[in-house]
């Protein structure tokens, strides 16, 4: 399970779900390397840095969509640019509170984006998410 | 002319030879004394009174004949006797002619002439030669002078010797002619070169003569003509002959005619021709004079300029409008229409300055485009005859008309349009105003509903995952962390129900209070509320307010914005070079306007301007960056009737503006 653990990418500003969410998977055992940003901005010069790297470079990312600086959105349009320059597919799941329609269905639009889920995710939920194939 | 100098020269002198012996103008020529002298010797004695008597007669007799008459010797060549009257007409004398010699003769005619004089041979009896011939006078005239000469003496032979002749000054009777023959000449050139095409006509109607203008129009030549009836060229079917025929014998009996003729030239063309004959004589001949000219073009012009008029009139007077036809304003026609909308009559109106139609204040631009020959339809006011106002449209075109360039020009009552237009404009003013308020109010909402979504949600949604952690907790310490987290996100939930209450407050406090506000004065205490940043920052900080320096609104709102954006400008500096903050306030229209233009980070609006005003958006990496100030202002902005935006470039600088009154609807 080690070596085939997935590497799981929380982009979030919201301190207090990058802790829920991180020991929530833990404790599913599905995964113990979660790599955690703060906006969308530091994840993409993660995903820079470490284009070629396969070993660094996450499987999933759960994406916040309201963060200052580079806001979802935003980060969803850099990627576009940058994943044919990636090591691995990445899945995105797009997590957020909103219930706005108008953001779901962005988001369904987004070719990037595997799925919108709304927060709060349950535990359940991680582990159906995470057993998604990349 | 064949016939040598000599001879000629031979022939004359006979004549004149005589005359030499004349001694005197009046006396009987003293040469025919002298010749007969012998003979009359001889009888002197006896019959001298009879010989005197008779010389004397002869002598009158030869003086008293209108003419020249002489005596000429053929065999030597000289005149042998002249009467008086050739020294009368000539003008030499006696002695002139002497100092000429004896072939005087063949010196004073035209030496074209002599060979006009035939020589004598056998002759008979009573044979008269005639011939014409110029001879110079003293004065050096030429004159004509026609001679008949018989034979007088003859020799054994039978050949004739001496003659006698007479010869007549015919000089005027030659010119005379000779101004028949130019003026026939003349004739026949003016004859032909009329353009318009003449006939001669012999009372059978056949042609005498054509001149090259028939031909020209006909393609025939005027041999084509001479001595046929006019019947081939005329267009089959299309000419009255019997009609033709009265006409003919109308101008026959002296009454001039014109009538049309339809023509068919010898390459088939046919035309229209307009024909006048009339009554005359050709060379002393009663005759029927034609002339004709195509007029197949002026009629086709003329029947177009019918139609084309008639067809004018018709849409004249059809239209609902006034038209008016003016040159260079004045009006030269108008239809009815005009009457009816301007008031006045038709006689008014002809010769009347059609800007006087128009309201004064409109009668620049109408001459205007009446000179740059305007032709697009444009509205104006317009003045009746009574003084009352309408609205009018003026739509006007050059046109040739009568041979000149003018306008015509179309007017339409458009008061009723106007009025529609007006309400059409008015109310959709108002729907856009009343659109663009729905619009900002639904956007409002939106944003709000968004809020509530992103800044409420989450927390809430934090707390009751915590909880369940709570739950689930298995150790003490565990408890205690989930605790402190619970307590965060909680106060995090009701800072954000605060927030929203504010802008709530906003949204629902349209009628706050507002006074007459100094920029100036709210401005100072912002900035004293700021001043240990700007020191900091070593901020260069200037304000001019003189060009709006006061404002209606309500002075936290104010303070809030100026406080804002100067801490913003502040904030978000750039390192590189000193801050320069500059805030200043003008109006524009009925708005007051508030720009404030820093030299700090700038942001990329083409990536971020979409969140510039969101809540809890920031777009530098600063520490006290909330992502509510320009959020709040916004709303206070927006709730006052007023917008804010703003030009950036990254690096450069930033510029904001307020525009506190753009929408009156609101705040008022």
């Amino acid at each position: 399970m080690e070596t085939k653990a997935p590497i799981i990418a929380l982009v979030d500003d919201d301190k207090i779900f990058q802790l829920t969410a991180s020991r929530t998977i833990k404790s599913t055992q599905l995964s113990d390397r979660i790599l955690q940003f703060e906006n969308g901005e530091d994840a993409l010069n993660f995903l820079k840095t470490n284009s070629g790297n396969s070993e660094e470079l996450p499987d999933y990312i759960f994406l916040d969509i309201n963060m200052p600086y580079v806001d979802g959105w935003m980060f969803l349009e850099d990627f576009a640019g940058l994943k044919n320059k990636l090591a691995k597919n990445i899945l995105i799941y797009m997590v957020s509170s909103s219930i706005d329609p108008r953001d779901v269905t962005r988001a369904r639009q987004n070719p990037e984006v595997t799925q919108y889920i709304i927060k709060p995710v349950t535990r359940e939920k991680f582990i159906e998410l995470l057993s998604k194939a990349a | 002319m064949s016939r040598p100098q000599k001879k000629k020269a031979t022939a004359k002198p006979k004549s004149k030879a005589k005359s030499v012996k004349k001694s005197s103008g009046k006396k009987l020529a003293s040469g025919n004394k002298a010749r007969k002298a012998p003979s009359v010797k001889k009888q002197k004695s006896i019959t001298q009174e009879k010989i005197d008597l008779q010389s004397r007669f002869r002598e009158s007799i030869e003086n008293a004949i209108p003419g020249v008459i002489y005596v000429y010797d053929t065999r030597v060549n000289r005149n042998t006797y002249t009467n008086q009257n050739f020294f009368d007409l000539m003008g030499y004398t006696p002695d002139d002619i002497k100092k000429m010699g004896p072939d005087f003769i063949n010196k004073l005619v035209h030496p074209d002439d002599l060979p006009n004089f035939e020589p004598w041979s056998n002759e008979p009896q009573g044979l008269v030669k005639k011939t014409e011939y110029r001879m110079l006078t003293k004065s050096g005239e030429w004159k004509w002078l026609s001679s008949r000469d018989t034979a007088f003496q003859r020799d054994a032979n039978g050949y004739v010797t001496e003659i006698v002749g007479i010869a007549q000054d015919i000089t005027e009777s030659k010119q005379r002619s000779e101004i028949i023959r130019q003026s026939a000449r003349s004739y026949q050139d003016l004859f032909n070169s009329v353009v318009e095409a003449i006939y001669i006509h012999d009372h059978e109607g056949n042609f005498i003569d054509v001149n090259q203008g028939a031909c020209a129009l006909y393609g025939y030549s005027r041999e084509d003509f001479i001595g046929k009836n006019p019947g081939f060229l005329s267009a089959e079917g299309k000419n009255d002959f019997e009609a033709v025929k009265r006409h003919i014998d109308l101008a026959k009996e002296g009454a001039p005619q014109s009538f049309e003729f339809w023509g068919k030239a010898k390459n088939g063309r046919v035309f229209l021709k307009e024909v006048h004959l009339a009554r005359g004589t050709y060379f002393g001949k009663e005759v029927i004079i034609a002339t004709a000219r195509d007029v197949t073009h002026q009629r086709k012009i003329v029947d177009d300029l019918r139609e084309s008029e008639q067809r004018f009139r018709t849409l004249q007077e059809a239209s609902f409008g006034g038209i008016g036809l003016h040159d260079q304003g004045v009006i030269l026609d108008c239809n009815q229409g005009l009457c009816d909308i301007s008031g006045y009559d038709y006689t008014e109106l002809i010769g009347m300055n059609g800007l006087e139609l128009v309201a004064p204040e409109w009668r620049d631009q109408v001459m205007a485009k009446i000179k740059s020959g305007y032709e697009k339809p444009y509205d104006v006011e317009g003045i009746r005859k009574d003084g009352t106002r309408y609205f009018l449209e003026i739509h006007a075109k050059n046109i040739p008309y009568h041979g000149r360039n003018i306008r015509v020009t179309e007017f339409r009552d458009i008061t009723d349009r106007k009025k529609a237009e007006d309400k059409i404009l008015e109310q959709n003013a108002r729907l856009q105003a009343l659109t663009d308020d729905l619009k900002r109010k639904n956007e409002q909402l939106e944003e709000f509903t968004q809020i509530v979504s992103h800044n409420l949600r989450s927390p809430v949604g934090n707390i009751l995952t915590l909880l369940s952690f709570f739950e689930t907790a298995e150790t003490d310490d565990e408890r205690d962390e989930y605790l402190k987290l619970l307590k965060q996100a909680g106060a995090n939930t009701l800072n954000t129900l605060h927030e929203l209450n504010e802008v709530l407050k906003i949204k629902q406090n349209k009628n706050i209070e507002k006074q007459n506000l100094s920029f100036h004065t709210v401005f100072s205490n912002v900035r004293a509320m700021l001043s240990a940043q700007i020191t900091e920052t070593d901020a260069d900080l200037t304000s001019d307010f003189s060009s709006a320096p006061t404002l209606q609104y309500p002075v936290i709102y104010l303070e809030s914005i100026l406080l804002n954006l100067l801490s913003n400008a502040l904030k978000y500096s750039s390192t590189k070079r000193k801050p320069a903050i500059h805030f200043k306030t003008y109006r524009d229209n009925e708005s007051t306007i508030l720009e404030v233009q820093d030299n700090g980070l700038g942001i990329n609006l083409e990536r971020y301007g979409h969140q510039v005003f969101k809540l809890r958006k920031t777009f530098h990496r600063h520490p006290e960056s909330r992502g509510i100030g320009l959020f709040m202002i916004k709303n206070q902005i927006e709730a006052m009737g007023g917008d804010i935006t703003l030009t950036s470039k990254e690096d450069e600088g930033t510029t904001f503006f307020i525009n506190f009154n753009i929408n009156p609807v609101d705040g008022n």
